[in-house]
């Protein structure tokens, strides 16, 4: 007997995500991340969001633009070559959206220390910097107990719910990812967070996973929902389907200072992905 | 001859150098610096993106990013480990760009305006805290000598000092500098050098008068530079606004068009 379809629509995934949640969102800049969810989450109105993010993109940018996220716990944020996330930046400078900024690795300690069910987890890298001081309840300067220079304890983060988009996923949740996952976020966020929403560019055959088993990056067991949307990165990369859409970034970094028209049309407007590809011009790839 | 071209070739040459067995690339002009290193005396010299492959095959268009690493070809040091567990290590190199730098060799990528209270948010922290904590190689590679970036103190501390003994170099349209213990010295200087020092105070460096003024770039390294980046990705570091937007376009359509 095969077990239960974890299969939802994109609205019922969103749904899933509760205003005041702890959200691990996938993203690294311009990379890969779960857009039609976030867009989704935008559409309901989602509110007082932590956002936990390596490095957030366009995604935090949106999301910030709309009203959605209260704090944001990450490395940076920023669209690297077409420049910052300016509504992140007015909400940073506003004092609407707080931030816990760490380290990549103070993240990644963060994360895999609730991933083992382990209180902290030790780094080095932020010792001497400003930023210890800014997080006394979450990061604090420890003696080496075998006699070593200190180290830095990094308190476990275990978000309500983790996003990802992967390449294909089937009716179990079993995620496939071409050719490995090219980001730790990825192999992380299954392993900390309390529930997993899957976004997949298509889904699988069962036996098409099983034929080739490791090249399974998430079991099925740690999924919760599983929703095929092709192009569902769009306009972040999803290597090596597509890359990141450039003309499509310019465009949001022109309209960011004054979103509304830009995020009607595309973000609000939009009520399935196909109405989506179509508002900003793109096919469903073959 | 333009400050991308000198900067580059000299940031090869230094790579090429510095006995390293890695260099994570962090920007197109890095990634240019690495690939011309290995035509100018290390060969061997491995590439690595943040998270991802070590080395890839074929080489990536360097407007797509990290993630063209991949590409469809061969990563023959696939996912080995990350940068940072590499940067420990001590035989690694890093180049970036923090928004400030200080006497100290202090880094800031996090705001200007008080720690948790910025004027102006920047991108945040990313990596600069573990370079900067780490032995291995760090250049600092800025398209201005500006007293903006360059600063007696950082407002936000978010890559520390380095520990003693690691190599720490600056790399500007005014020259080379290097931390010592005194503060930054000036290896090599550019003909405008002297004046964008005098003009940016703030780290501190001390001229003797007897620099060596350099106004070219060394014809092997600036050739080695130019068929690693053919496009000239590397200039779009050293433009801003529309300007680095156009020429990162056209670029881009460039290097789309010669990959099919």
């Amino acid at each position: 007997m095969s077990a239960p379809s974890k299969v939802v629509s994109l609205e019922e995934a969103a749904a899933r995500v509760r205003d005041g949640d702890v959200v691990a969102l996938q993203t690294m800049a311009t990379f890969t991340s779960p857009m039609a969810l976030v867009r989704e989450l935008i559409r309901q109105r989602r509110k007082d969001i932590t956002l936990v993010c390596l490095v957030g993109g366009i995604a935090v940018d949106w999301l910030a633009a709309s009203g959605s996220i209260s704090r944001y716990v990450g490395a940076a944020v920023t669209m690297e070559r077409f420049g910052m996330c300016q509504q992140y930046r007015r909400g940073v400078e506003s004092g609407r959206i707080a931030v816990e900024e760490l380290s990549e690795t103070a993240l990644l300690a963060r994360l895999a220390a609730a991933a083992r069910g382990l209180p902290f987890m030790t780094t080095r890298g932020l010792i001497g910097t400003d930023l210890i001081d800014l997080q006394p309840d979450n990061l604090k300067l420890i003696d080496d107990p075998f006699g070593g220079p200190p180290v830095l304890a990094c308190r476990a983060l275990a978000p309500d719910v983790a996003l990802v988009h992967v390449h294909a996923a089937d009716e179990q949740g079993n995620c496939r990812v071409e050719p490995t996952a090219l980001w730790p976020d990825l192999r992380l966020f299954p392993k900390a967070a309390r529930r997993l929403i899957v976004t997949c560019e298509r889904i699988a055959d069962p036996d098409e996973l099983r034929a080739e088993p490791d090249r399974t990056l998430i079991p099925g067991f740690a999924v919760d929902a599983v929703v095929p949307v092709p192009y569902g990165a769009h306009p972040t990369s999803l290597f090596p389907l597509y890359g990141y859409d450039a003309d499509f970034h310019l465009e949001w970094v022109k309209a960011a200072r004054e979103p509304d028209e830009f995020l009607d049309r595309y973000v609000r407007g939009p009520a399935t992905q196909e109405e989506y590809l179509a508002a900003v011009g793109r096919e469903v790839p073959a | 001859v333009s400050a991308a071209d000198l900067l580059t070739a000299a940031l090869a040459r230094e790579i090429a150098a510095a006995d390293l067995s890695v260099f994570a690339v962090t920007s197109p002009a890095t990634a240019a610096a690495a690939l011309a290193a290995r035509e100018l005396g290390a060969p061997d010299l491995a590439r690595a993106g943040g998270f991802t492959a070590l080395d890839a095959s074929p080489e990536p268009a360097l407007t797509r990013g990290e993630a063209a690493l991949f590409s469809a070809g061969e990563a023959p040091r696939d996912w080995v480990m990350d940068t940072f567990v590499l940067l420990g290590r001590g035989r690694v190199g890093v180049a970036v760009t923090p928004a400030q730098l200080d006497a100290a060799g202090r880094t800031n990528l996090s705001g200007i305006g008080p720690p948790g209270a910025p004027k102006v948010a920047l991108p945040g922290a990313r990596g600069l805290p573990d370079n900067n904590h780490s032995p291995s190689r760090v250049w600092y590679l800025l398209p201005a000598h500006s007293e903006r970036q360059l600063v007696e103190r950082v407002d936000v501390v978010c890559g520390a000092a380095p520990p003693p003994g690691a190599t720490r170099r600056l790399l500007t349209p005014a020259g080379c500098f290097e931390l010592a213990d005194a503060g930054w010295r000036a290896l090599w200087l550019t003909p405008a050098g002297r004046d964008l020092v005098a003009a940016a105070p703030g780290l501190g460096v001390a001229l003797t008068g007897a620099e060596e003024v350099v106004a070219e770039p060394d014809p092997e390294a600036l050739e080695a530079v130019e068929r690693a980046d053919p496009h000239g990705v590397r200039r779009v570091e050293f433009a801003s606004g529309k300007e680095a937007a156009a020429m990162w376009r056209e670029i881009a359509e460039m290097e789309t068009g010669a990959a099919r």
